[in-house]
């Protein structure tokens, strides 16, 4: 059936036709029915708006999506810490290993003027940090090393004079796994200490007797 | 509900009104078109006419099928004396619905549903014929001599109401011979 209203003033042939339009025109719907009917649909589109309507939708059920949210941060910041961790584990057993050697320094050196000078392979240039007081302590030489296959420099720093300390720096890659910073690990009698400063990470390897005595930092 | 209360109030009357052509008895055409809204409404439209009378019609069907299937027992059947006071004391109590207007509306009154409803869409919706065979699936004679013996009985029904009535005295060129002489028997 079409939706359209026909037109309704061209009179036509049989004066009945227009009486028959006249009749239907004049029969009203009564005020009360229209206002029940409105009110109906009233209520039905109110009732059906807040079941579809975006905000109550949102609003049901944001304690579990808060919840989920949690739960899928918490699990991710859990297996970045694990493999954070792992990664530590990693760089502390090759510094334990490196250091476990005792190997002389190549490029002998008493401050990082002239160690900087001499290992010009490096992408980044050898300063003091805060781990380590390369003043208080005596700094032998350095060479070179590779730690998380990126070239790396090992300082060898005499603490006391029975005992060496071997500071390793380098220039960590960008990862989405973050730097052990504030790590410590034990092994094999080893002690050694991660942290990063200025973009460069460093890893401080003495044995565990040495590191009992206290920091190395003034 | 995406149709404005202005637009809504129009599809309301053109609804009503037709309506009131299939039964003939404004309060059932106010309940028929208040059952139609409420099912469209519980779809969300679509608001438009053509759909409103489907469902004003189907309505209108199942009501006919339910009176078929429970026979209902009238009032008036009641010849008990208490039986008939108690319907007069109803009757006061409650508004009936008005008596019909007018002649016309009596006429019309005593026509068939289907006549009455197709002299509606023909004559106040404007629909042709041959749109109305298409919807009723019916050839468009039948639809055409169903418009013409209705208007015929119409003319009839009212010459009788009135012999003076003008409407009864329309031009003859389109009232039915055969409906002059039986109008309750349509050839």
């Amino acid at each position: 059936m079409k939706d359209t209203r026909p037109p309704s003033s061209s009179p036509s042939e049989d004066p009945l036709d227009d009486a028959i339009r006249e009749h239907y025109a004049h029969i009203p719907l009564s005020e009360p029915a229209r206002q029940h009917i409105h009110g109906l649909l009233d209520g039905l589109a109110e009732a059906d708006a807040p079941a579809t309507s975006h905000p109550r939708f949102l609003s049901r059920r944001l304690p579990a999506l808060a919840a989920v949210l949690f739960l899928c941060s918490l699990l991710l910041f859990s297996a970045l810490e694990l493999q954070s961790h792992q990664r530590g584990l990693r760089i502390a057993q090759t510094v334990a290993t490196t250091h476990s050697r005792s190997e002389s320094p190549e490029y002998p050196a008493a401050d990082l003027v002239s160690l900087n000078a001499q290992m010009t392979a490096l992408d980044f240039p050898l300063q003091p940090c805060d781990g380590i007081c390369l003043t208080s302590n005596k700094l032998l030489g350095g060479r070179y090393c590779a730690l998380e296959d990126k070239i790396a420099a090992q300082l060898k720093v005499q603490t006391c004079p029975e005992s060496v300390c071997t500071l390793f720096a380098y220039r960590p890659s960008s990862s989405v796994v973050p730097f052990p910073s504030g790590k410590t690990f034990s092994l094999h009698g080893v002690n050694v200490h991660i942290w990063k400063e200025d973009q460069i990470g460093y890893a401080l390897a003495s044995m565990e007797s040495v590191a009992s005595r206290g920091p190395l930092s003034p | 509900m995406g149709i404005s209360p202005e637009e809504l109030d129009d599809l309301l009357l053109r609804g009503f009104r037709y309506a009131y052509s299939l039964c003939h008895d404004r309060p059932q055409a106010e309940d028929l078109l208040q059952d139609a809204c409420l099912r469209l409404g519980k779809k969300d439209g679509p608001w438009k006419a053509s759909y409103l009378y489907s469902t004003i019609r189907n309505r209108w069907i199942d009501l006919k099928r339910r009176d078929k299937i429970v026979q209902f027992e009238s009032f008036e059947s009641d010849s008990s004396e208490e039986g008939h006071a108690a319907y007069q004391d109803n009757a006061n109590l409650i508004s009936l619905p008005p008596p019909p207007s007018s002649e016309l509306d009596l006429a019309l009154q005593r026509l068939g549903d289907k006549e009455r409803e197709l002299l509606f869409l023909h004559l106040v919706e404007g629909y042709t014929t041959k749109e109305l065979a298409e919807q009723f699936d019916r050839p468009r004679g039948t639809i055409m001599s169903t418009i013409h013996r209705a208007k015929g009985k119409v003319r009839e029904h009212l010459r009788q109401l009135d012999p003076d009535s003008p409407m009864g005295k329309l031009p003859t060129k389109d009232q039915p011979t055969t409906n002059t002489s039986n109008p309750s028997s349509p050839s």
